[in-house]
Parts: structure tokens; sequence; C-alpha cells
């Protein structure tokens, strides 16, 4: 018992030796940021540095970050989440369809359960039916596009100007529009639930060493449901912010975010001196994916040398996190 | 005690049996179910010979795609990029051909997609990096590509097609459900027959266990990969072949089904869960009678991606049942 609570505190906290490739992995994220500053700043200084565009970072920042908090909390379970595309879809379209006929706040709560159910589902399927999440996940995914077909044939749907949604995406507080600050609300609570709370703590145990999780007498399953539920209830969220944004939502808009979640969270990782995922790194490793998206998109690169910039970075992301986990002290 | 034990084990031990072999062989009890349901259904529409034929023929890229992904699986790595390597081997033919390769287009499809399976295998096998986080930035890149080749078009035609003779007809069946009938003979006896099938089966049981017995594991998970994305180019030049055009994303509608094929077969025809070909083309029918069989009954569309992903949920859940069975014995 005690030895695998202290196993379990040195893969929580002991400090590697660092070295030269360290040094790197740790500063990728910054190293993104400088650079792309830097260089899209030279090019289009009036465009890149105006009050304008660091609104319109800020927004895209929102929807990406509140995804990322979930997924960073599934990954410190050690699960996957594939869902999560298509439960964005999910509760942008059940909300648009239910504020044809009820107000707002019951329509938002009903689009969030729907994020929480899937997720749920997820976790059930993953914790107590031992589905390896990675598959599992890709066939709840499929079943959600189906549920949007019952729903509404698949169909893209908008929402009035003149209801909460509408209002949240038009309006601003202290100069910035006020997905950013929802955004924050979601950071701050993730953080604080993360690394203050002994859920938070578990949780990142139960992924961390999950043999050790149980020894200690952590309940590791009941830890991949809360994560995974807390992941459908961020997305549809997050869902919720796009909608709100753009004014409604369709089914190809979700799928797109896959990929730059995972590249912002495991970004993050690799500042981590074992690799591991945390809520902080991975709000560098959005800072980073945000500068570098809205650089290219101003200074008007093609969508190719977009998806080759963001992929590699990914890449980069996963070798340098691969040597970390190398280094980490056996368990 | 003793004899409580001695007498009461033999009866458990058979009905543990009787158990598994049901469970064994659910795969194929389940087939035979959905051919009586849907026979009621639809009566002759659904079970006639030329039914079953076009049920294949609309299956072989699925099933082809699946043969790789079988052997991938069953070294307990992961290939999310098959969607994206089809969709690119598709429009690299028919540009090819345009620009006046004539049938060494095939060829080069297919280097293109061998290609993609060998960066996979050195990053995964070799740089060790997490096979299902490697093959989604893989997928992205890839399909970045696919846009690069297309120049951005969403259809790509070619004058004509090298592959023409899948559409033909021998002994009343199509020339491409033959080829997956071939492929999946030769998978199958690569993987149960053959010296590297049993260390890659080996390297699935125990990846540690097989490094100490000396197979080569990094070489062999690199080649899971190249088999992986070849097949997955085949799979996309025969849906392009069929379809007469080639689309950016022609491949995507392969990914579910295979993966529900393969983990479909992973839990029949053996006790432990494993990815093993006869299990696969089990599996592969199964999804493919099904789709069909909604299609004839005039189901809504939203039943199709409904039980596809229910039958990938069922059979991980009947997987994982198991192995929590075994893990408790």
């Amino acid at each position: 018992m005690s030895t695998a609570r202290s196993a379990l505190m040195r893969t929580m906290s002991l400090r590697p030796a660092r070295d030269r490739m360290d040094l790197v992995s740790r500063w990728l994220p910054g190293l993104v940021v400088v650079t792309s500053i830097a260089v899209f700043g030279l090019q289009r200084p009036g465009i890149f540095f105006s009050t304008g565009n660091l609104g319109d970072l800020l927004v895209s920042v929102s929807v990406l970050g509140v995804l990322a908090m979930g997924l960073t909390v599934t990954l410190q379970s050690g699960e996957f989440d594939l869902a999560f595309p298509q439960v964005i879809v999910l509760s942008g379209v059940v909300a648009g369809l239910l504020l044809a006929s009820m107000s707002s706040v019951p329509a938002i709560l009903i689009a969030v359960l729907a994020g929480s159910g899937v997720g749920l589902f997820s976790g059930v399927l993953v914790a107590y039916l031992r589905v390896n999440s990675f598959v599992g996940t890709l066939g709840v995914s499929t079943m959600v596009i189906g549920v949007l077909l019952l729903l509404n044939d698949g169909r893209a749907v908008s929402v009035a100007k003149e209801g909460l949604l509408g209002f949240l995406g038009r309006n601003e507080l202290l100069g910035i529009s006020a997905l950013f600050w929802i955004f924050a609300a979601i950071a701050a609570v993730v953080y604080a639930m993360a690394r203050r709370t002994a859920v938070g703590r578990k949780i990142e145990a139960s992924g961390a060493s999950p043999s050790a999780a149980a020894l200690v007498g952590i309940n590791t399953r009941r830890m991949k449901v809360l994560a995974l539920v807390l992941m459908g209830t961020l997305a549809a969220l997050a869902g919720l912010m796009l909608t709100a944004r753009l004014g409604g939502i369709s089914p190809e808009v979700g799928p797109p975010f896959l990929f730059q979640v995972y590249t912002v969270v495991f970004l993050g990782a690799v500042m981590d001196p074992y690799g591991r995922f945390s809520i902080s790194g991975s709000l560098f490793g959005l800072l980073a994916i945000a500068v570098l998206n809205n650089g290219l998109t101003i200074t008007g690169v093609n969508v190719l040398t977009q998806s080759v910039a963001t992929g590699g970075l990914l890449l980069a992301a996963v070798l340098l996190a691969r040597s970390r986990v190398q280094k980490a002290p056996p368990v | 005690m003793n004899v409580e034990v001695e007498t009461g084990s033999p009866s458990r031990d058979w009905l543990d049996d009787a158990v598994r072999r049901i469970s064994e062989f659910g795969l194929v009890g389940l087939l035979v179910a959905v051919i009586i349901a849907f026979t009621i259904v639809s009566g002759s529409t659904f079970l006639s010979f030329d039914n079953f034929v076009g049920v294949l023929r609309a299956a072989a890229p699925v099933g082809i795609a699946a043969i790789g992904l079988t052997i991938v699986l069953a070294m307990r790595d992961f290939d999310l990029s098959i969607a994206a390597v089809a969709s690119i081997a598709g429009v690299v033919l028919a540009s090819a051909v345009d620009a006046g390769w004539g049938p060494l287009a095939v060829l080069l499809a297919l280097l293109v997609a061998a290609a993609v399976g060998i960066v996979n295998g050195l990053l995964i096998a070799y740089a060790g990096t997490h096979p299902f986080i490697t093959t989604l930035g893989m997928a992205a890149a890839v399909q970045g590509l696919v846009y690069v080749v297309t120049d951005g078009s969403i259809f790509v035609t070619a004058s004509e097609y090298p592959l023409g003779w899948l559409n033909d007809k021998v002994i009343g069946v199509h020339m491409s459900v033959w080829l997956l009938a071939v492929l999946f003979l030769a998978a199958g006896v690569l993987m149960e027959q053959s010296p590297l099938g049993r260390q890659m089966r080996a390297i699935g049981g125990s990846r540690e266990g097989a490094l100490q017995a000396g197979i080569k594991v990094a070489r062999s998970r690199a080649l899971g990969y190249i088999f992986s994305a070849v097949f997955a180019g085949i799979a996309g030049l025969v849906i392009v072949t069929m379809q007469q055009v080639a689309q950016p994303t022609s491949g995507d509608a392969i990914l579910l089904p295979a993966f529900a094929a393969v983990f479909l077969g992973a839990v029949a025809v053996r006790a432990i869960p494993e990815p093993n070909h006869l299990g696969t083309l089990l599996g592969m029918f199964l999804v493919a009678l099904v789709a069909n069989g909604l299609t004839i009954a005039n189901a809504s569309a939203a039943v199709q991606p409904l039980t596809q992903g229910g039958l990938l949920v069922l059979a991980l859940a009947v997987g994982g049942a198991r192995r929590m069975e075994r893990a408790g014995a």
C-alpha cells in the first residue's frame, strides 16, 4: 500500500535531469508563439497587431480552448475520445431545433445534457465494459452521426439573433467577445478542478498508473467515466459557443476540430518534464496554435501550407513527448 | 469439500465450454439471424444470388482495407490513416492516367500508399511514437496532399480506368469480388501458416515475450503498417474503378465498416479476442448484409450509421467482457 503510494507520488511529481533535447521541447510552444509573432508581425504589421485581429484571435481561441480543457482531462485519465467533433454538432443542432419551440435556458440545458449523455455512454463502455476507448469512441461518433440524421436529416440549423445564443455571439464585455469570457470561466473552473481538488488528482492518478491508483483506493473506473462525461459536456458547450458565433451549425464544422484539439493538448504535453498532460500546458499549446493559425490566415497562405504547418507541429510534439515518456521513472 | 469440487468442476467446465462455443460462433448465428430476418421482410429481393453478389461487390473495398487492418490490429497496433490512404490512391490513379501514365498509374498509386505505410512504420515501430496519434496526424497530412493532387476540385475523372476489368463478371461474379477472395486467402495463409504471420501474432500476444524470443518486433510492426497502407491503397483503386470517378473523400466511407469488421471478427471464431482473417471476412459480410438489407427494406438513412456504430460497439463490449472473464479466471 505505502509502496504503491510512493510509486504513484514518484510518477506524479519527480523532476528528471534536464538535457538539450529537453530544453528544445519544453520551449517548443513558446518558440512557435514568438516565431509566429515575429514573422507575421513583420509581414502584416498593420493587420496582425490591430485590435480587430486580436479580437478575432480571442474568439477563435474560445471554442478550441473549451474542447482542449475537456480533452486534457480525458487524456489525463488515460483514455482517448474521438466522438467530440460530432458532439459539437449534436449540441448545436439540438439547441437549434429546441429554440424553435421553447425558451433559451431549457433548450441550452437539454443540449448540454445531450453532450453529457454521449460522454456517459462512452465512459460506461470504456470503464465498465473495458472497451478500447479509441475504437469505442469511433463507434460512438458514428452513432451520433446517426442520431443527427434522425433529428433533422443531417441538415444545417440556424438560430435567431434575438435568443440568448445570438446575444452571446454578438456582445462584448470590456471590448472582448462574451465567448472568450465563457472560455476563461470554464478554463478557470477546470484548472481548479484538475489542480486543487481530490477528484482532479484522482483522475490524473488513474491515467498515470492505474494499478497504483487502484491500490491506494481510487475508483479508477469512476474517474474515467467522470473524465469522459466532462469531455462530452464541454464539447456540447463548445458546440453552443460555435453556434452562437456562426449563427447556426452544420455537420461539416465538427470534424476539423479533432486534429486541432489533439495538436493543442500534445503541444502542451511536450512542455512537461515527463510528457504529462496538463491544463496549463494545454493553455500554452492553445496560444501557439491560435497565433499560428491566425497568422497563416491573415497572410493568405493556402490551406495546404496551413495543414502542413499544424501537422508538422503535432508530429514534432509527438516525437518530443515520446523522448520524455521514455525518461519517466519505472513505477 | 474435495469431493464437491471434483464432481462440480467437470460439469462447470462443460458449461463454460458451451458458453464459449456459443459466443465463439455468435457471429455466424447473428449472420444467419440477419439473413432470416431480412428474408422475411423483403423476400427474394434480398435472398437471391444476384443480391448477394451485389453485397459482396459493394463490400469489396471495405473488405480489402480490413484485410490490412487485421494484420496491424493483430499486433495490437492501430491505423487510423486507411481512409485517407484509400482516397489518395484513388486521386493519384485518376490524375496519373490523365497525365499519360497508362497502366503504370496503378503502380504509382500503390507506391504512394506504401510510402505512407513506410512513414507510419518508421515513426511508430522504430521511433516509438503513439500509433493512434501518429496515424491521426498522418491522416490529416495525407488528406492535405489529396487536395494538392486534385487541386481543390471536388472530383477527378480519368479518360480510362486501367483496372476496368474489375467490373467484369466471371462465372456470374464480379472480378472485384474474386480479387477480394484471393487477397483474403493470401493474407489468411500469410498470418496462419507462414513464419512471418506467426511472429506477427506472437507480437500481438505479448510484445515483450516476442522480443525476448528473438523476433524482430520493430521490423514486423513496420511491415504491418506497410501492409495496411497497401491494402487501403488497393481498396481506394477498387472504389475509383467502381464509381468511375475519384473524389477527395472517396475513402472516408470505409473507415468505420473496416474497423467494425475486424473487431466483430476478433470476438468470433476464437475464444480469446484476436483479430483474424476468417473472422474479418465474416464481420465484413455481416456489416455489408445489414447495410444492404436496411436499404432494400427502405429504412431511413439514420439507421445505417446507428447500426454500423452499434455493431462495432457491441463487438468491443463482447470482447471486453470476454477479456474480463479470462482475467477473473
